[in-house]
């Protein structure tokens, strides 16, 4: 629990605090945060007058080397996703969170989403930052594809040269794209036609 | 460390980082205790969602850090017979945004100071801390929008405690009170709206 490590005496937590600032320049292991439901996503798909699907399979598209799903290298630092090690499945659960809060999410609904992780970046330089997610979704119907294209979300920011500033506000841009990635699904109006409620 | 770097994150703890730091909360905006809170006749479930933003981006390790305490309180406030993570009948749903805009971007720089004169020179810096609810009451309904304010001053080193502070024994428990006292000043103010009923 954090707040052990927050309730201790101003020495020790200096003393932690060093320790964290050369983990953070060093070689940690950093998880993204749990995933959950958006507001603005959740707008959006009610907006999408869409049909409620099941969640299927996401994986890496084949072709693509592993390791884009394993980790992301951030200033000698790797950030891993918490569910399965995966991003991809990071992606499944972030759609299934929105889809779930937005009452579009059915396990048992004939039409199933199924994703292919493209693209996952995350550069943090001490000048501008970049973040890259991207998706081939595929939404099936009776064995039919009825939705087919890939997608893409990306982001850049004002980074800083120090790690502790640069590195978590990284970490939330990259995460925020995944959230992106949704409604931009939610928004295709190919979606929208290949699905309606 | 998990919760750690969420707090991290939204900057508090960075300072951490510089040496001794003190933490304070505002005292401009103070709790409101539930009994002041003008309830409805006939409260209505709802769907709560909470994000925690730093600097307007989603930032998923302090939202779960805070979410258990958000969802409480709104529990505890008796405006809504049931609080729920899912869609619920006439589609109510609340959304709380929890944005710490740091009110001085070059905070690290200043604790970076004070660290190396060995906090002889102090030197202060502020967290603001920017509320939003949004509730809609029904599906089809016009949103409601309320918002709150408030900060958390960050002494380090060799300076005199700001006036307008209360200080808190960690970073942990000036978030949790910011947090109470925030969230409580945006629910009164819903609770006030003409359309909350």
């Amino acid at each position: 629990m954090g707040a052990t490590l927050i309730n201790l005496p101003k020495r020790g937590l200096f003393a932690f605090a060093s320790a964290l600032l050369v983990l953070l320049s060093g070689c940690a292991q950093i998880p993204l945060g749990a995933p959950a439901p958006s507001f603005d996503i959740i707008e959006k798909a009610k907006a999408s007058r869409t049909a409620p699907v099941a969640v299927g399979q996401f994986q890496i598209v084949p072709g693509v080397s592993a390791e884009i799903d394993k980790g992301l290298n951030v200033r000698s630092n790797t950030v891993f996703s918490p569910i399965e090690g995966s991003f991809a499945q990071y992606l499944r659960q972030t759609a299934i969170a929105d889809l779930q809060a937005s009452g579009l999410y059915d396990t048992a609904s004939p039409t199933t989403l199924t994703g292919l992780l493209t693209v996952s970046s995350l550069d943090v330089p001490a000048d501008t930052g970049q973040a890259a997610l991207g998706a081939r979704f595929v939404l099936t119907r009776a064995g039919k594809t009825i939705y087919e294209k890939e997608l893409k979300a990306n982001a850049s920011w004002e980074s800083s040269f120090i790690g502790a500033v640069a590195i978590p506000t990284g970490i939330n841009q990259y995460t925020s794209l995944y959230h992106k990635l949704v409604g931009i699904l939610l928004d295709d109006p190919d979606y929208r036609s290949a699905n309606p409620k | 460390m998990n919760k750690l770097l969420g707090l991290l994150a939204s900057g508090l703890l960075a300072l951490n980082m510089t040496g001794c730091a003190s933490f304070y909360v505002d005292t401009a905006t103070k709790e409101i205790p539930v009994t002041a809170y003008k309830k409805p006749a006939s409260p209505k479930p709802v769907q709560l969602v909470f994000e925690f933003q730093t600097k307007g981006v989603a930032n998923a390790t302090a939202t779960k850090y805070l979410s258990e305490q958000v969802v409480e309180q709104i529990k505890g406030s008796s405006l809504f017979s049931e609080v729920k993570d899912a869609p619920v009948a006439d589609g109510a749903l609340l959304s709380v945004v929890l944005n710490n805009v740091p009110l001085e971007d070059d905070a690290f720089g200043k604790g970076f100071v004070t660290g190396l004169t060995f906090g002889l020179a102090g030197s202060q810096v502020t967290d603001g801390y920017v509320c939003t609810l949004k509730y809609i009451p029904t599906s089809q309904a016009t949103t409601i929008s309320k918002t709150a304010r408030h900060a958390i001053h960050t002494v380090i080193g060799a300076k005199e405690d700001p006036v307008n502070g209360v200080k808190m024994e960690s970073a942990e428990l000036a978030v949790r009170t910011m947090t109470r006292q925030i969230l409580s000043t945006a629910l009164d103010d819903l609770s006030r709206d003409d359309g909350f009923k």
